[in-house]
């Protein structure tokens, strides 16, 4: 029985591990991630456990390093490298090696209680050898087959294929002795087959590469940011289109006070010649409220232009300038100021949708 | 000819390594005649590591979550999963590497 208190993976060396591990990565990263310590031991004494039980998470720990590495490297490759043609056969020939190499594997595994293999055991201890545990041999082919590369499994795949034309003995004597590598023809159709479906999954998953998880994130980060200045410029644009429909209420009520302000003058001119200067000095009753109510009204939306209307009025005050048409002059330089900056908003506007519309584009 | 991947800084030192390269590095040692020191180092280089690149998918994760919210937790979940099962590969591999180091 191996327990964990006796080994290098207690509970404290473990923690320790993981601590400095975590400190260089925050430090690499500028991050602040913790680890959640209070499982270690936890996780420790659940694997205190007996030796072949041991064995058994090692190897399961051995395979999740190698699907981890591979899959962090497959990732890295994917961000890395753009789809092309080239890229897919490279792909498809990686996976036919696996393939390959998974299949000889399994096959080894059955064929190896009637013969036992010579695979140097090194480090290992001794109830780790071929004979007493078939999975530590199959994790040691597998790891001399990754060492040598392709080499191991062209020459594996020769000796197969050559089985059914005749022998060649240098070769097999080159060659792991294992019966797992006479494949007969039967399964070896059964190989071909598994590989074409092996080349479509391919295929299926070079598609599924465009909305890949890393891909779609980001995907997604710049679809919401781009939704963000969509919304904002949809907003520019309304209260743009809210100013210029304010104007074009007010335009009626401009008309009216220019019918008024063409009554009075007409008034003032009239009383003016009758008067010979007297009206004048009277005709501020009429012009007080008058310049109150366009006051309220806001014909003038702007302070300077204010201040321009209420001048000329004040001019009228004195004698013989009433004969000027000084309240029509006011309402229509108004009306002219609004028509103006009518216009002026709507080339805003049309600018603001042009920018919306593109946005929109490239949204989609 | 496709270029080797650029390499990443841990405790201010460079190494050219993915975690690919110091499993590699780390199951070699297995299988050879090595000192406990040669293992522990290999052990350390691939906590490292590993941590380093869980760290990385943490960190695209919370920037995930500060970006698009969430409501329902499920990035936290996921989070404390990656932790969980980094804790739990580091454990493993060190019961590996403490019952070779024995052998």
């Amino acid at each position: 029985m191996v327990t964990a208190t006796n080994v290098l993976c207690n509970p404290d060396a473990v923690y320790l591990s993981l601590k400095a591990a975590a400190g260089a990565a925050n430090a690499t990263l500028g991050t602040n991630i913790d680890i959640p310590t209070a499982e270690i031991s936890l996780i420790i004494s659940s694997l205190t456990i007996s030796l072949p039980t041991l064995k058994v998470a090692g190897r399961q720990a051995q395979e999740k390093i190698r699907e981890a590495a591979n899959h962090v490297k497959k990732e890295r490759e994917e961000s890395r490298r753009p789809i092309s043609p080239r890229n897919l056969r490279e792909d498809f020939k990686d996976r036919k090696k696996q393939f390959r190499m998974n299949q000889l594997a399994s096959r080894g595994r059955g064929g190896q209680d009637a013969h036992s293999q010579e695979i140097p055991s090194g480090a290992l201890p001794e109830d780790l050898s071929p004979e007493q545990q078939p999975g530590a041999d199959q994790l040691m082919r597998k790891l001399k087959n990754r060492q040598h590369g392709g080499n191991t499994i062209r020459s594996q795949n020769m000796v197969g294929s050559e089985l059914h034309g005749g022998m060649k003995p240098e070769v097999m004597d080159s060659s792991d002795s294992s019966p797992s590598i006479n494949v007969p023809q039967d399964e070896e159709e059964d190989t071909q087959q598994e590989l074409a479906d092996q080349k479509d999954e391919a295929r299926q998953q070079k598609n599924e590469e465009l909305t890949g998880s890393r891909g779609k994130s980001q995907k997604q980060l710049r679809q919401v940011s781009m939704q963000q200045k969509i919304d904002e410029q949809r907003k520019k644009t309304e209260k743009l289109k809210r100013n210029i429909s304010a104007i074009k209420k007010k335009l009626p009520i401009l008309v009216l006070v220019l019918g008024v302000a063409i009554l009075k003058d007409v008034l003032d001119i009239v009383a003016e010649a009758l008067s010979i200067g007297v009206w004048s000095w009277f005709d501020w009753l009429l012009d007080i409220p008058l310049g109150l109510a366009a006051f309220f009204l806001q014909i003038e939306k702007k302070g300077t232009d204010r201040i321009i209307g209420w001048g000329i009025m004040s001019i009228e005050i004195l004698p013989y300038i009433d004969l000027l048409p000084a309240w029509t002059g006011r309402v229509i330089f108004a009306i002219i100021k609004r028509l103006m900056e009518m216009k002026e908003l709507q080339g805003k506007v049309k600018i603001e949708e042009k920018k919306m519309e593109k946005l929109q584009k490239k949204l989609k | 000819m496709e270029k080797p991947p650029k390499p990443n800084t841990i405790d201010g030192m460079q190494v050219s390594v993915t975690v690919e390269a110091e499993t590699e590095k780390f199951i070699g040692l297995l299988d050879q005649d090595h000192t406990a020191e040669e293992l522990k180092a290999a052990y350390d280089g691939l906590v490292k590591v590993m941590t380093l690149e869980t760290f990385k998918l943490i960190k695209e994760k919370q920037e995930e979550q500060q970006t698009l919210g969430d409501p329902n937790g499920d990035i936290d979940k996921e989070i404390n999963m990656m932790k969980e099962e980094l804790v739990r590969s580091v454990s493993e591999i060190a019961v590996l590497a403490d019952h070779y180091q024995k052998g």
